[in-house]
């Protein structure tokens, strides 16, 4: 297990049906920041994505039934608290997310000692195409965080974020987290005194397969749990629990 | 009349499938409690008829059956709220079941691999 600063870092990745690209996910993160553990949270995916990550030589953890991203997110966080990492990067394995800007996200929570700081791809321009919906969604929730916390946050539903130990933690001990862990989250750790930041990272188009967002009944769904998640957490002292 | 023995032996069925179920195992005791306090307004409708017409006189209800119908759908709504408490609780359960299952394979396949190191 290799340190940075004396820390211990995990990379994070669920993955369901993801064959197609994590291959190169992990040769990029390998290639990029050999300093790092990676995980791979194998979501029951029908194809050969737990094959090849076992083939690759990486940490794989296999559910046995498939329980979706948040859950998978999840495992990965339980596994870094049980085997005491100081840092959890989430990162996704349809290859959107850049290996190299990885490494920014941690220099910045090394530099700000925050707990939360999450690449937003909505600062700067990149080649990132979503549908309409999920931008609309985006921006509903961006407002959402903004008028209940104070905070700018301009990509809140963004999978590409680095946690400190402290929320790792609480992650872990979380009873019931999230189905979708976005806006909602970021709420409810800023309630409970978390240090949150975002910064600007680009992000590609993702490799292959299709988003959990496509189509308009996904995004609807998604717009209708969140806002009534918010809700709960807007009512409720402690935030999610 | 007709209707009446109709009540009656579907009351007792109901009571009848209910300790069949707890006495096989198949429904938990506290489960079958529920169940057969439920089915003790629809036994008392059945074998005292006359109580419906009271109690809907008394609540101001001018079509006895209509409590009959009352009675029996804020139960089942009850019921099934109650179940869905129950359900959420379990999928909580199942996940934190298969997350530790899963970091648990991987580390039982860490430490064979290291068994296997160390033996070569």
């Amino acid at each position: 297990m290799i340190k940075i600063n004396d820390k211990k870092f995990l990379i994070v990745i669920p993955a369901y049906n993801e064959s197609d690209s994590i291959e190169f996910v992990i040769d990029e993160l390998t290639l990029h920041m050999p300093h790092v553990d990676i995980l791979v949270v194998n979501d029951n995916s029908s194809d050969d994505t737990g094959i090849i990550v076992q083939r690759m030589n990486t940490i794989c953890l296999n559910l046995c039934v498939n329980m979706g991203y948040a859950s998978a997110v999840q495992t990965g966080i339980l596994y870094a608290v049980r085997n005491d990492y100081d840092y959890v990067l989430q990162f996704d394995a349809d290859g959107q997310h850049i290996a190299t800007q990885a490494q920014r996200l941690i220099d910045h929570l090394i530099k700000t000692d925050a707990d939360i700081v999450i690449g937003s791809r909505y600062f700067s321009s990149n080649d990132f195409k979503q549908s309409f919906f999920r931008m609309l969604g985006t921006k509903l929730f961006s407002k959402i965080v903004k008028l209940s916390t104070g905070m700018r946050i301009t990509d809140p539903t963004s999978g590409f974020q680095i946690l400190s130990k402290r929320v790792i933690k609480r992650y872990a001990d979380m009873d019931g987290f999230p189905e979708y862990p976005d806006a909602n989250l970021i709420i409810a750790m800023f309630k409970r005194g978390y240090k949150i930041e975002e910064i600007p990272v680009k992000m590609r188009s993702r490799i292959a397969g299709d988003s959990m967002y496509n189509g308009i009944i996904a995004p609807v769904k998604y717009v209708a749990i969140m806002l009534y998640s918010v809700l709960l957490i807007l009512f409720r002292r402690k935030g999610l629990d | 009349m007709s209707t009446e023995i109709l009540y009656i032996i579907t009351g007792v069925l109901l009571v009848g499938f209910i300790l069949y179920h707890t006495l096989k195992k198949n429904l938990l005791e506290k489960e079958s409690l529920i169940w057969l306090l439920v089915c003790i307004p629809i036994l008392v409708f059945a074998f005292y008829p006359k109580s419906m017409i009271v109690i809907s006189q008394w609540l101001g209800i001018t079509y006895p059956p209509s409590l009959f119908f009352f009675v029996t759908i804020a139960v089942l709504f009850i019921i099934v709220l109650r179940l869905n408490i129950q359900l959420s609780k379990l999928k909580r359960q199942v996940t934190v079941l298969t997350q530790h299952v899963a970091i648990n394979q991987a580390e039982i396949k860490q430490l064979k691999d290291k068994i296997h190191v160390d033996k070569n």
